[in-house]
């Protein structure tokens, strides 16, 4: 089981929405049951990231990332979001 | 009728047409102030949503039009809903996820999100009515609350 960390500023709206596109996206691709996804604040990431195989973050991170990172903006506008899913799925799979 | 925006309030007094503004930080203000006097935000959401603004900026640059969705946490929101805020002439915010990426902002649909565990089908489903074609244009055409409101909150339905 792969552990992604979702981020944005207050770790409520915008990775909420965010989240539910990757979990389709990453369905998708056939990774169900793979991975598994806990949403959080951009100022816990420098914390909480080692604990955790990548970061999907939303919004500009505070501090350091311990983990590949990966920024997800474009799941909200719905577009250019194959190259990111690309990123993603290969990273889980390392 | 599955409708994914749940509790979340959307109503003609929440619309505000025609904002004058000429930075983020003033447009921000009125349009919470605004939900402030309205109740559905305690006086705290004014400051907070527009600090929070400065750090994690909320732009987001759609094909058809650049928009903000400013937001912040739960503790000063009352009841659960969104305004929408129409800009006379755009204004520039910074992307979310890439602050040094300016966004001509024309609306502004400010959250004040209460419980957001619940709130999964309403945040996806509002990011793909304004991916669709047509949508953004059309709301921003709406010439009075009553209709923007209904074109919005109908728009959840399907």
């Amino acid at each position: 089981m792969k552990r992604i960390l979702l981020v944005c500023g207050s770790g409520i709206c915008t990775s909420t929405a965010v989240n539910q596109k990757v979990t389709k996206a990453l369905e998708d691709r056939g990774l169900k049951g793979q991975f598994q996804i806990t949403q959080g604040k951009a100022s816990e990431v420098a914390e909480k990231s080692k604990q955790y195989d990548m970061v999907i973050s939303t919004t500009v991170l505070g501090g350091e990332c311990h983990c590949p990172l990966v920024i997800g903006t474009a799941f909200l506008l719905g577009r250019g979001t194959e190259p990111i899913v690309d990123q993603i799925v290969e990273i889980l799979q390392k | 009728m599955a409708n994914a925006l749940g509790d979340v309030y959307i109503a003609p007094e929440l619309i505000l047409m025609d904002i004058e503004a000429k930075t983020d930080q003033q447009a921000i203000e009125i349009l919470a102030k605004y939900l402030f006097e309205k109740g559905i935000v305690k006086e705290s959401y004014i400051e907070a949503v527009k600090e929070r603004e400065k750090v994690f900026s909320t732009g987001l640059n759609f094909d058809e039009m650049g928009i903000a969705i400013p937001h912040t946490d739960s503790v000063h929101v009352n009841k659960q809903a969104i305004a929408v805020g129409v800009l006379k002439k755009d204004v520039k915010f910074c992307h979310m996820g890439m602050p040094e990426e300016p966004v001509a902002c024309e609306m502004m649909f400010m959250m004040a999100i209460e419980k957001p565990e619940s709130q999964v089908d309403f945040l996806g489903k509002m990011m793909d009515i304004f991916q669709t074609e047509g949508f953004l244009t059309g709301l921003k055409a709406c010439e009075t609350p009553e209709e923007l409101a209904e074109k919005f909150g109908n728009s959840f339905k399907e």
